[in-house]
C-alpha cells in the first residue's frame, strides 16, 4: 500500500502538473520505472514467448485451418469445409477403434496409475533412514519412461523369448506367448507401461499426505478407529482434492501418449491395430499417408475429446470433492 | 537508465538478426556450385555415398556438397516438408512407391534431355531399367541400383529336412509341399509371405495372372476379380492353421531386420527385396539362401525393380541441374564409384559397373547376381508406378492380411473389402 501511495504521489500527478525542471525530472523518472518493470520483465520472458507463439499458438491456429482442407503437402491446401470431420464421424471405421482403444487406454490405465501411485505414497510415510533414496528410485521411471529405449526394453521385456515368460516359467506356468504380438493382450502391456511411470502423481500424493493434520487421526485413535476405517475416512476425504488434481492431469497424459505405442507397434498400431491410440492414427494420417487436413481435423476431435471428459470431471467435482 | 535499455535492446535485435541470418550467410559464402544432396538408409551407405561426392568433388573442385541423410520413414516426411516449403534438395534419392506424387506436382525435372546429349550415359544399361524411371515418355529417376522380390531361406535347415536343392522355377504347389516337409521333418515353422509388406507379394501373384496391380491412370486397382487375390489369404489361413506358418503373435510387430524370426534362428524363411540379403546375413552371422518367390505355372510375376533412383529437383537452376546429371552418370557409370558403392544399392545398372563389382564381392553377392540374372531372364515388362494414395491401400492390404492370420476373417472376405475398401481410396480425390 505504501509503495502505491508514493508511486500515484510521484507518477500519476506528473502528467497533469507541468512544474519546474526538477519535478519534470522526477516525473519522469517515477513514469519510466513503471514502465521499466514491464519491459524487462517482457524481455527476460522474451526467449519464452518468442517459443509459445512460434511452436504453440501459431501452430495450433494454422491445425485449426487446416483442419478444413485437403492439404498433401505438396500441392496447396483446398478448401473442403466439414468434409473432414463428416469423413471422421460416419466413414472411418479405424478413427472409431482407435478412440475406443484410446478410451480403454485411459479408463483403464489413469485408475491403475493412481492407485498404484498412492499405495506407494502411503509406504514413504512411513518415515526411514532410506526414504530419500527411496523416493527418488521410484520417481526414476517416470523420467525415463516416456523414452524410445524404455518402450524397446518394454518389447524386450514381453517378448516370446522375454523375461516376463522367464518369470511366469520360474512360477510355474511355461509359454512362449508374445505379449506385445497378441492383440488381445498388447494393450494391456501397454497399459502396464503407463502404470509404471507413476512417479510424479506419487509425489503430488505425498505432498498432499503431508498436508492431512495430524489431529485428525489422534482423535480417529481416540474414537477407536482402525488403520482401515482412518483411511476410508479421514485420509481419502482429505486427499481428494489432490486425487482430482491428479485424475484431471493424468487423464491428459493418458489421451496424448504416443511414444510407446509408436515404438513398441514399429508406428503401425499393429498387432490388428490394438495398438493404434488416437495420437498415432493420427500421425499416420498426416505424416505416413500424407493427409495434413484429416489429421489436424483428427487432432481437433481428440482435443474435444479431452475437454469434455475434462469438463465431465469438473462437473462431478462437487459430489466427491471435499474441501474446507 | 533510458540509454542503457536501448543499448540493451539494440543489442538483443542484433544478436537475433545475427541468429537468423547466421545460416542464410554460410551458405552464401560457398563456392558458385553447391549442390543439395539427400538421401536415406543406412550408417554404411552414407559412408559410401559420402565417399563418393568426395572422389566426385576432387575431380570437380569447383562444386561444394550440402549432404542430408536419414532413416526411411524419417526421410519420407523430412522431403515432403521441403517440398511444401519449397526447399527441395537438388538431387536426392527417389522411390518407385511413393515417386509420383513428386512428379504429378511437376517438382521434380525431366532428364530426357542429359540423356539425349550423353551426360547421363545409358549405353551399357538395359532399355527395360531404364524405362523403370520413366512416365508418360519423360525420364525422372535413374536407378541406383536393381533387386527383385525374393524368398531367403536357412539352407541348414532345409537340408535338415532333406532338401538340398531349390528350384528357382518352383510353383506355388512345390511352396506349400517344401515348407510343410521342412517343418514336419524340423518343426521350424516359416514366416508368411511378405508378412511386412504384403503387397510386395501381391503384386507378384496380381503380375502372374496378368493383371497389373493398379490402373493406368491410378484411380483402380488393375484388377476386379476378387478370386484373383484370395488364394494368398487363403494360404496365410491354412498354413497358419497346420502350423507350417509360424502364429501370428510371433511376427506381428517384427518389422526391422534384427527382430526377424529367420535372423533370429526362429523360422525357416523370409522374404524381402534382392539387395537385402547381404544385411540379412551379416545380422544373421550365418549362410542364408535365396530364391524366387513361387511361379504360377510358368509365370515369374517379379521384374527388375530399382532398388532407389536419383531424382533432380525442377525448381535448381539451369547449371545446378546439368552438374546433378553429370554426378548421377558418375554413379551409375564410374568405375571408381562401382568400387566404392559396391551393391549396397541393389546391383548396378550399368553392364559395366555390375562386372567390376561381381568380380570384387563374395560368394555371398554372386548369388544375389545370379538371382538377378535369373529374374532379368524371366521378366516381363515392369509394373507402373504406384499412385500417390498406393500408402493407404497398402496398409488396409497389411491390416486384412493379419486379420486372416488371426482368423478374425474370411480369406474370400478380405479380399472382397480389399478390394473394396482400394478402389474408394483411389477413386476418391
Amino acid at each position: 500500500v505504501l509503495r502505491r501511495t508514493v508511486r500515484i504521489l510521484t507518477g500519476q500527478p506528473g502528467k497533469k502538473i507541468e512544474g519546474n525542471a526538477c519535478d519534470m525530472e522526477k516525473v519522469k523518472k517515477g513514469n519510466f520505472f513503471q514502465k521499466d518493470d514491464n519491459i524487462a520483465g517482457y524481455l527476460f520472458i522474451s526467449p519464452w514467448l518468442f517459443g509459445f507463439f512460434a511452436f504453440t499458438i501459431i501452430p495450433l491456429l494454422a491445425s485449426f485451418f487446416y483442419s478444413f482442407t485437403s492439404y498433401d503437402l505438396l500441392s496447396a491446401p483446398k478448401f473442403v469445409g466439414l468434409e473432414n470431420y463428416f469423413k471422421m464421424c460416419t466413414n472411418d471405421d479405424l478413427f472409431l477403434q482407435s478412440m475406443g482403444t484410446t478410451l480403454v487406454f485411459v479408463v483403464a490405465g489413469v485408475p491403475l496409475r493412481l492407485i498404484f501411485a498412492l499405495a506407494i505414497a502411503m509406504l514413504f510415510t512411513y518415515k526411514t533412514k532410506l526414504e530419500g533414496i527411496y523416493r527418488a528410485v521410484y520417481y526414476l521411471p517416470s523420467l525415463i519412461g516416456g523414452s524410445v529405449a524404455i518402450a524397446v526394453l518394454w518389447k524386450r521385456l514381453f517378448g516370446a523369448d522375454g523375461i516376463f515368460n522367464a518369470i511366469l516359467a520360474i512360477l510355474g506356468i511355461n509359454t512362449n506367448m508374445n505379449w506385445l504380438g497378441n492383440p488381445n493382450t498388447s494393450l494391456w502391456t501397454l497399459i502396464l507401461l503407463f502404470v509404471w511411470q507413476f512417479g510424479s502423481p506419487m509425489l503430488i500424493f505425498l505432498a498432499g499426505l503431508k498436508q492431512i493434520p495430524v489431529q485428525l487421526y489422534e482423535a480417529a485413535n481416540i474414537d477407536g478407529a482402525n488403520s482401515f476405517q482412518r483411511f476410508c475416512r479421514v485420509t481419502l476425504p482429505q486427499l481428494t482434492p489432490i486425487i482430482f488434481f491428479n485424475i484431471v492431469m493424468q487423464m491428459i497424459t493418458a489421451f496424448t501418449i504416443f511414444t510407446q505405442s509408436f515404438v513398441i507397434s514399429n508406428g503401425t498400431g499393429a498387432p490388428l491395430n490394438s495398438l493404434l491410440l488416437c495420437s498415432l492414427y493420427l500421425y499416420r494420417c498426416a505424416f505416413v499417408f500424407f493427409d495434413m487436413g484429416y489429421g489436424c481435423a483428427l487432432a481437433w476431435a481428440m482435443l474435444l475429446v479431452v475437454a469434455l471428459a475434462t469438463v465431465i470431471i469438473f462437473v462431478t467435482k462437487k459430489i466427491w470433492v471435499y474441501e474446507d | 537508465m533510458m540509454k542503457k535499455l536501448f543499448f540493451s535492446l539494440i543489442l538483443v535485435a542484433m544478436v537475433s538478426i545475427m541468429a537468423v541470418s547466421g545460416y542464410s550467410k554460410q551458405a552464401k559464402t560457398a563456392s558458385p556450385t553447391l549442390i543439395k544432396v539427400a538421401w536415406w538408409g543406412s550408417q554404411n551407405r552414407a559412408e559410401r555415398t559420402i565417399k563418393v561426392l568426395d572422389l566426385y568433388k576432387s575431380k570437380n573442385p569447383h562444386v561444394k556438397f550440402e549432404m542430408e541423410y536419414l532413416s526411411g520413414p524419417d526421410y519420407n516426411t523430412k522431403l515432403a516438408t521441403q517440398a511444401a516449403t519449397g526447399q527441395l534438395p537438388d538431387l536426392f534419392q527417389t522411390d518407385y512407391g511413393w515417386i509420383s506424387q513428386y512428379v504429378q506436382k511437376g517438382l521434380i525435372a525431366d532428364l530426357r534431355k542429359f540423356a539425349r546429349n550423353g551426360t547421363i550415359d545409358f549405353a551399357n544399361v538395359s532399355k527395360k531399367i531404364v524405362t523403370t524411371g520413366e512416365d508418360g515418355g519423360k525420364l525422372y529417376g535413374v536407378p541406383l541400383g536393381v533387386n527383385a522380390t525374393s524368398m531367403f531361406y536357412d539352407p541348414a535347415v532345409f537340408k535338415n529336412a532333406g532338401i538340398t536343392q531349390m528350384d528357382p522355377e518352383w510353383t506355388w504347389e512345390d511352396y506349400d509341399k517344401i515348407l510343410t516337409t521342412v517343418y514336419k521333418k524340423t518343426h521350424i515353422a516359416a514366416l508368411p509371405l511378405y508378412y511386412h509388406i504384403p503387397e510386395a507379394m501381391l503384386e507378384v501373384i496380381v503380375r502372374q495372372k496378368g493383371y497389373s496391380l493398379f490402373s493406368k491412370n491410378g484411380t483402380a486397382l488393375g484388377f476386379k476379380n476378387p478370386v484373383i487375390i484370395q488364394p494368398m489369404f487363403q494360404r496365410i489361413l491354412e498354413l497358419t492353421k497346420a502350423g507350417v506358418y509360424a502364429a501370428p503373435e510371433i511376427w506381428s510387430t517384427s518389422i526391422t531386420t534384427e527382430d526377424n524370426g529367420l535372423v533370429l534362428g526362429k523360422a525357416s524363411t523370409a522374404y524381402g527385396g534382392s539387395n537385402q540379403l547381404v544385411s540379412y546375413m551379416a545380422t544373421a552371422k550365418r549362410e542364408l539362401g535365396i530364391t524366387s518367390i513361387p511361379f504360377n505355372g510358368k509365370n515369374s510375376g517379379a521384374y527388375l525393380k530399382p532398388s532407389m533412383m536419383f531424382s533432380i529437383n525442377n525448381r535448381s537452376s539451369e547449371s545446378v541441374k546439368a552438374e546433378s546429371a553429370k554426378i548421377i552418370n558418375f554413379f551409375i557409370n564410374s568405375k571408381e564409384a562401382a568400387r566404392i558403392l559396391m551393391d549396397e544399392r541393389g546391383v548396378p545398372i550399368s553392364t559395366g559397373s555390375r562386372k567390376i563389382v561381381e568380380d570384387l564381392s563374395n560368394s555371398n553377392s554372386k548369388m544375389v547376381f545370379n538371382y538377378i540374372n535369373f529374374i532379368e531372364e524371366h521378366q516381363k515388362a515392369p509394373n507402373e508406378w504406384a499412385p500417390p494414395k498406393a500408402s493407404q491401400v497398402y496398409s488396409i492390404l497389411a491390416d486384412l492380411y493379419m486379420r486372416v492370420a488371426f482368423q478374425k476373417i474370411t480369406p474370400a472376405a478380405a479380399a472382397t473389402s480389399f478390394i473394396k475398401q482400394a478402389n474408394a481410396i483411389l477413386a476418391h480425390k
